[in-house]
């Protein structure tokens, strides 16, 4: 297996005349949770939506496997990367099962309906543990429920990397921590290599072995939590000052003490 | 599910085999249940064969292509209360063909076909780049705009029709109605149900997805610009059909799937065909009561229709939080 399952190099992007992100070149290491962090406006979902093959760049290449990630048809792209976005919106009317169903979709071709789809669905199903939950409507699930089914769905895509765009925001902290127990979870069991966007930058450190700090387009700093938390990052990408610890349990830094530079000086 | 849930599509059936029945023997005069055994060469029979069913079987595909084109537009623009006579895609049939009228294009099924393509296209295209926002349609934007499209091509139409002073001779597009129903005009209807029907139940799943945002669709593996081409085509030719046809008739296609939608909330693909059986019964039903409230008088379907509508999207913005939910 390669090292990196995504790799970008000398990335532009932007809309119009403003340019988002500038000659950037990044790895995705595989069978790895990768945390992209940063600040509002930085770039996150521009890179995110790059290196999914959602966005064309202006210059520069993104590969998946070694082989250009343009080059790919809508499904042969779907089959390798699941997707989900900040705010998926499902059919009115639909059940879990049938929102999960449609992960499939990439899967099928003509009249071939794939027998062995029925039971991909029930698997994923039951590993978001929505199980009790199969033949419910998705509109009358909680937050937390509504996004394990999406996350079903993106995993009944079947695909080696699974990409979350700010997959906990505008959930409680209970459901914030069980969707994020459940990406690792998906990783050490299934080897899935996940990219996903965080606000939360203790919780990117405790579920991330990767991350990826942007700001104003261009990447400040890569590498493990412990590299990337430094109180110098933290100052020059977050304006914030913070005490770092080492939480002794997961070996990984955490936060404490965050105040704004401004306030201290 | 409930017992009416499930028997839904049973019902509607039944429904439209009654509502059928009393639209053929109904009109400025009734008939007797024995009128249909009557031979086909007698005045009884002529009447029932030439004129009552050639009237029934046009409104019941109209129906059905208007609930249709209503149900496809409301699943592609995610908006509830989109409608193609809402946003002028009607008005826009409309409006060519009676511009045709007037520049004197024969009034042939195969003109006020390709015509009324022609306008529905064009209002559709006009009615989209207006909805386009940078991140794709915009659901006020394209209501908003397609309101103002709508009233603004209607206002045109009658213009044009009252200055040439052929409001009368074009008062079944104006207004609306099968009246002048000819069983041309029933092959026509009978051609577009089958591509339509057929082409939605290739991509019924695909069609279904475009209901998901934009980003969920792609990560998914959908090709959504030819999906969307095919929601777009068959909007304009189903509404295209069904002006030709019926005249400007307008909330069939917000009103029945959102019927049908609060009787049993579903995907598209779940609810498409029972949308469809919906979409001829209350046609039907409209028809029958156009031609037998008064004897010897023909309402209006527009206005019907329109009163139909038009309670029930008070109703939805009232009790619906789906509507300003964007």
């Amino acid at each position: 297996m390669n090292k990196y399952i995504l790799t970008a190099t000398h990335l532009s992007a932007g809309y119009g005349q403003h340019e988002v992100i500038h000659n950037q070149s990044v790895n995705i290491p595989s069978g790895q949770i990768t945390g992209l962090i940063g600040p509002n406006g930085s770039g996150k979902t521009t890179l995110f939506n790059l290196l999914n093959g959602f966005e064309k760049a202006t210059s520069g290449t993104v590969e998946l496997n070694g082989e250009p990630i343009i080059k790919l048809t809508a499904k042969q792209r779907a089959q390798q990367i699941a997707c989900l976005c900040q705010h998926p919106l499902a059919p009115a009317g639909i059940t879990v099962t049938e929102l999960v169903n449609y992960g499939r979709y990439a899967h099928r071709h003509g009249f071939n309906r794939g027998h062995e789809d029925q039971k991909i669905v029930r698997q994923a199903i039951d590993a978001v543990h929505l199980t009790d939950f199969a033949a419910t409507q998705v509109a009358s699930l909680s937050g937390g429920q509504r996004q394990r089914a999406f996350i079903a769905m993106t995993l009944a895509q079947d695909s080696p990397v699974m990409m979350l765009d700010e997959p906990t925001t505008y959930l409680d902290l209970t459901n914030q921590l069980e969707i994020l127990a459940l990406l690792q979870e998906l990783n050490q069991k299934l080897h899935k290599t996940i990219v996903i966007i965080l606000h939360d930058l203790n919780q990117a450190a405790a579920y991330c072995q990767h991350l990826i700090c942007l700001v104003n387009g261009s990447i400040m700093a890569e590498g493990t939590p412990k590299q990337v938390l430094t109180s110098n990052l933290l100052a020059q990408a977050f304006q914030v000052h913070a005490q770092i610890t080492i939480d002794p349990q997961r070996d990984c830094p955490q936060l404490l003490n965050c105040r704004p530079l401004e306030a201290i000086s | 599910m409930n017992w009416w849930q499930r028997h839904l599509v049973g019902i509607l059936i039944v429904g439209l085999i009654v509502v059928a029945t009393l639209n053929v023997l109904g009109g400025s005069r009734w008939y007797e249940l024995s009128a249909l055994w009557q031979p086909m060469h007698s005045l009884l029979g002529k009447v029932i064969w030439t004129m009552r069913v050639p009237r029934l079987l046009a409104s019941v595909m109209v129906g059905a292509l208007l609930a249709m084109s209503g149900l496809l537009l409301q699943t592609v623009s995610h908006n509830p209360i989109a409608d193609p006579s809402i946003l002028g895609i009607n008005a826009g049939a409309n409006l060519a063909l009676i511009v045709g009228g007037v520049l004197g294009v024969g009034m042939s099924i195969f003109n006020t076909v390709w015509l009324s393509l022609v306008g529905a296209g064009l209002a559709f295209l006009v009615v989209m780049s207006l909805a386009m926002s940078r991140h794709g349609i915009a659901p006020l934007r394209l209501i908003l705009g397609g309101t103002v499209f709508s009233g603004f091509i209607s206002c045109i139409s009658y213009a044009i029709s009252v200055m040439t002073n052929t409001t009368e001779q074009y008062r079944n597009l104006l207004v609306g109605g099968f009246s002048s129903s000819t069983y041309g005009q029933v092959v026509l209807l009978a051609i577009v149900l089958v591509i339509v029907i057929v082409t939605a139940a290739c991509f019924q799943s695909g069609l279904t997805l475009l209901a998901m945002d934009a980003t969920s669709t792609r990560g998914l593996g959908v090709s959504t610009g030819i999906l969307w081409s095919i929601a777009a085509s068959l909007i304009v030719l189903a509404t295209a059909a069904s002006v030709a046809v019926g005249g400007n008739i307008g909330f069939v296609g917000l009103g029945i799937p959102q019927l049908i939608q609060a009787i049993r909330p579903g995907s598209f693909k779940q609810n498409v065909w029972v949308t469809l059986l919906g979409g001829s019964v209350f046609m039907t039903t409209a028809d029958l009561i156009a031609k037998a409230t008064v004897p010897g008088v023909e309402l209006p379907m527009a206005a019907l229709s329109a009163l139909f509508g038009g309670c029930l999207l008070f109703m939805m913005v009232v009790f619906d939080r789906r509507v300003i939910q964007v």
